[in-house]
């Protein structure tokens, strides 16, 4: 009795380990059949799977007029150029929101000034003669702004944070922008004006004489031709910046011009800014949450009086939170494809709407164009046709993302489609190309008889090696490419490195940097401004020459497209004027297209969750952030 | 004993040197992935940020700095998690909250688990053995970040009673903006005054759930440890003396058993305690506690050195310390254990 007793319990023991470490993922089940992936600014179609009723979420108790926004990640800091986070662009949408910035459909769109300064309507115009004609650009603030202490802001804070941003021992992180300026002025209270560099002045700086309100010289080498500010300006001409109109640099000087610009990231600014925005920080509670509220007869009259951005780092802890009704949304930080099912069932319970929005984020296959096997364009166009992206959209994303076809997403306005090559998936194609490069396509891999250095004849196979990071749904989705390419009779084998020793330069042994890899998949990001001249022009490649700097890491190097490329960002008419550089861009990606140095796979989206009574919350594909317009934001229940 | 100060001393010192060279020989450095935002961004930019850290010196001089500065109280400051905030202040915004969370974690494992470990020894071989030994082997096995989920779905969501995670409601004061005024004696935390029940029921709901998750991990152990020691005590001589001198059983138990069986426990509670300021990682994400073990992983995630570097020195030092105590404290609880 006693040894049966025994080996029951045991049995009970052993059974209760095994389910404790097979107990189901919190992550999502595979959903039965996959939704097609909505346009931008629509709710996601209702999913075809029978929805599981949600058991009844209790809501936390809390007024309309407040608002709690799931975030995963918590800013690095409030301070405005430093740091670099997404979390933190989303905090200051809401506090410190500028005089421009992008809408849910990436136009961009005025908030604090009174429009955005083009030269189509003379907010920018070119002045000057010659070599000392340069770009002005005016801005109007479109009602009188108080900071949040109630002292008034003036076009004398632009001044001010120019010069701020631009004194060496304030730890800015990207100055690209301010180096193309020369000066920022107050025309009056209310408006200013940013003036960029004549050619004349972009030559003294270089040459480290330019005499201005900033200290040009401590940025000499920037100035230089291989500098940050002049990958877009080959010397001649004046200095534009595509994005002109977001000369916005207003900092609260009757604050911070007491203090020194090194010690202003450690200083109580940081956790608690002062700002001009409709929202003003009330309390940040490290870990816990950042707790806004609405700034009393702001002209921008926020209807909602209290916003909460909530830190909760687990997606699973944060779907939770939206089930239980704890959250009225969530933004992109944290919530990822991978959550679609649980998430579609969220939308189909009625409570919240579910954003699926295609972003400027673009994953893709860098291939090697001056390596075996990709030194041959036909190879490379097979493999190509040989990669299924409806396969890998609906197979590993659930049909949320959508396949991309080019550097910019299809919702860009330089992109279009009818213009550049698209490779449908096609084996027979890719077979076919193959066999018009030499190679037997018989056999899988694929052979192909070479002549070596002695004249010797070599067999090869076609076996390369796809380099990435060991993240686990890069891990997954080689693995599935790897099974798509071998039907066209490639064999791709797989390396995993760690993030920062893929992407590690070459004196550490990066293989991107160092042009040691033959295909390399990772993620770039594009941006309303469609220039990649820093990516694909010959003079970006990375060679020993130029101390492995540049990031062509494809290599690839074609007359014609440098030369569209360099157009499209340093002549000053073009650069600045839409209709002038699209067909520019668009010439560029049928160019590109066809010489497949990179094999574009999916438009990573931008997944965000919002109480279907959150008026105007929409998701976005731009780095704005959702929150851009949170003054507009309505909360009904 | 002044041999043993020393060697902490030198133990202690020879980890801070080895955590730094580890941490700054990874490849990268907080400016690195700029470049995947803005292909702009220059190998020179990148430079001139690493420069403005300090971190175009040679490593071993920027480990006598760091060593030097903090050993002066300056624990440097973050690089990426909170920009330029002083590590020992972002220790310290968190230390309470892991404090409470571990220190009340660890007390009910022990008050459950040393009086658990008792009666399963005593019962020995009882079903009631068997039924504490199997959930011990469960509570032990089970990985926290399902069980923690798994709670959150059952008593959050499935149920409503709990909330899914935080140390307070949106926007509220919490538990420890509370215990502040209450040893300020009211002159802090206005915003607390007259809802102080409130704060403190709606803190420990928040509790509940981590707690859990905490103490039934650390609760099998402890009655495991307790039930070994007392089974090797119960076997003694001088218990079945004190039973023929018709001691009473609960005396014997307590008072004979217990107190020397204690002995051994008492050194693993003492190895425990760094525990207490290192926090849980996994079970912190998950409940979105803003605890240590949270503020460890943002600062591993973004390459934050300095922070890492801060938080690992303190648990070494801890962890050094309290091997250290639990040995006098050895000596000092058993008699037979003497130090030459």
């Amino acid at each position: 009795m006693r040894k049966t007793l025994t080996l029951m319990l045991s049995l009970v023991v052993i059974l209760a380990m095994v389910l404790s470490a097979c107990g189901p993922a919190a992550t999502p089940t595979p959903v039965p059949q996959p939704t097609k992936a909505p346009e931008a600014t629509k709710p996601p179609a209702p999913p075809t799977a029978t929805p599981v009723p949600l058991p009844t979420a209790t809501p936390a108790p809390k007024a309309v007029d407040t608002v709690v926004i799931g975030m995963a990640q918590e800013p690095d800091t409030l301070f405005a150029g430093i740091g670099s986070m997404m979390a933190k662009t989303l905090v200051l949408q809401a506090i410190f929101p500028g005089a421009v910035t992008q809408d849910d459909k990436a136009n961009w769109v005025p908030i604090l000034a009174d429009k955005v300064p083009t030269l189509d309507n003379g907010g920018a115009k070119f002045v000057g003669e010659g070599a000392d004609r340069h770009l002005e650009v005016t801005f109007k603030y479109a009602k009188p702004l108080k900071w949040h202490d109630g002292t008034p802001v003036t076009a004398k804070d632009q001044v001010y944070g120019w010069k701020l941003f631009m004194d060496p021992d304030f730890p800015y992180v990207d100055r690209t922008f301010l180096y193309k300026l020369y000066d920022v002025v107050a025309v009056d209270d209310q408006t200013w004006k940013a003036i960029f560099l004549s050619e004349n002045q972009a030559l003294q700086a270089a040459a480290g004489t330019l005499k201005g309100s900033v200290n040009f010289a401590a940025y000499k080498a920037d100035y230089g031709p291989d500098g940050m500010g002049y990958d877009s300006w080959k010397g001649k001409g004046p200095v534009v910046d595509p994005l002109y109109f977001t000369a916005d640099f207003a900092m609260p000087e009757h604050i911070l011009g007491k203090m020194k610009a090194a010690d202003m990231e450690k200083s109580d600014f940081a956790k608690k800014p002062i700002y001009d925005g409709a929202y003003k920080v009330k309390e940040w509670k490290a870990g816990q949450e950042i707790v806004l509220e609405a700034v009393p007869d702001h002209p921008l009259a926020p209807k909602i009086k209290n916003v909460i951005f909530r830190f909760v780092t687990d997606a699973s802890a944060e779907i939770a939170a939206l089930q239980k009704g704890e959250l009225d949304a969530a933004t992109q930080i944290g919530l990822e494809v991978d959550s679609a099912p649980e998430l579609d069932k969220l939308a189909a319970a009625g409570q919240y709407k579910v954003f699926y929005t295609p972003g400027y984020q673009w994953e893709h296959i860098d291939l090697n164009t001056t390596a075996f096997p990709f030194d041959d364009v036909k190879v490379r166009k097979a493999l190509a046709y040989a990669i299924d992206k409806k396969e890998i959209t609906d197979k590993l994303y659930y049909g949320k993302v959508k396949a991309a076809n080019s550097w910019l997403p299809d919702f860009h306005w330089a992109y279009d489609a009818k213009a550049i090559t698209i490779y449908e998936y096609s084996v027979d194609k890719a077979k076919a190309l193959l066999k018009e490069a030499g190679w037997d396509v018989t056999k899988t891999p694929a052979t192909k008889t070479f002549k070596d250095a002695s004249g010797k004849d070599v067999t090869k196979t076609l076996e390369f090696k796809l380099s990435t990071t060991d993240r686990k749904d890069r891990q997954t989705l080689a693995q599935l490419i790897a099974a798509q390419v071998k039907k066209a009779g490639f064999q791709m084998n797989m390396e995993f490195l760690y993030a920062r020793s893929f992407f590690g330069t070459c004196a550490a042994g990066g293989p991107l940097a160092c042009r040691t890899y033959q295909a390399g998949m990772y993620t770039w990001l594009s941006s309303d401004d469609p220039g990649v001249m820093t990516l694909y022009t010959c003079k970006s490649t990375p060679t020993k020459e130029n101390g492995y700097s540049g990031q062509n890491y494809p290599g690839i190097c074609d007359k014609k497209l440098d030369e569209l490329l360099t157009k499209g960002e340093t002549d000053a008419e073009i650069a600045i004027d839409r209709t002038k550089r699209k067909p520019i861009y668009v010439e560029a990606q049928k160019i590109w297209t066809d010489l497949v140095p990179v094999i574009p796979l999916k438009a990573n989206a931008n997944v965000t969750v919002a109480r279907v009574g959150l008026k105007n919350f929409s998701g976005v594909p731009t780095s704005s952030g959702e929150t851009w317009n949170i003054h507009t934001w309505e909360l009904v229940k | 004993m002044i041999r043993r100060t020393i060697q902490v001393i030198i133990l202690w010192l020879f980890i801070t040197a080895l955590i730094y060279f580890i941490l700054n020989l990874v490849p990268g450095g907080p400016f690195d992935m700029l470049r995947l935002s803005n292909p702009r961004i220059t190998q020179e930019h990148i430079n001139r940020l690493n420069a403005l850290l300090g971190l175009d010196k040679p490593i071993y001089v920027r480990y006598f700095i760091w060593l030097g500065k903090m050993l002066h109280g300056d624990w440097s400051s973050s690089w990426t998690t909170s920009v330029g905030r002083p590590v020992l202040e972002l220790i310290m915004n968190r230390l309470p909250y892991t404090i409470l969370l571990m220190g009340l974690s660890t007390f009910i494992a022990i008050a459950l688990g040393v009086p658990i470990g008792i009666y399963s020894a005593v019962k020995q071989y009882s079903w009631s053995d068997y039924l504490v030994t199997a959930l011990s082997f469960f509570g032990m096995s089970m990985p926290t970040f399902w069980f923690g989920i798994m709670m959150i779905v059952v008593f959050s969501v499935a149920l409503g009673l709990l909330p899914t995670g935080g140390v307070a409601s949106p926007g509220q004061p919490d538990i420890i903006d509370v215990i502040r005024r209450v040893i300020t004696l009211g002159r802090s935390d206005p915003e607390v005054a007259g809802r102080e029940i409130e704060i403190l029921v709606d803190g420990i709901k928040h509790l509940i759930m981590p707690a859990t998750v905490l103490s039934l991990f650390n609760l099998a152990g402890y009655s495991r440890y307790m039930r070994s020691s007392m089974l090797e005590v119960l076997r003694q001589d001088y218990m079945r003396t004190a039973r023929a001198k018709g001691v009473v059983e609960r005396l014997v138990i307590l008072k004979h058993g217990l107190r020397n069986a204690l002995i051994p426990v008492i050194t693993i509670i003492m190895l425990s305690i760094p525990g207490l300021f290192s926090g849980a990682i996994i079970t912190e994400s998950i409940f979105s506690w803003p605890g240590m073990g949270r503020l460890l992983i943002d600062g591993l995630s973004q390459v934050d050195w300095p922070l890492v570097q801060g938080i690992l020195v303190i648990s070494a030092f801890l962890v050094v310390f309290f091997n250290f105590l639990a040995d006098v404290l050895y000596a000092v609880v058993d008699p037979r254990i003497q130090y030459t």
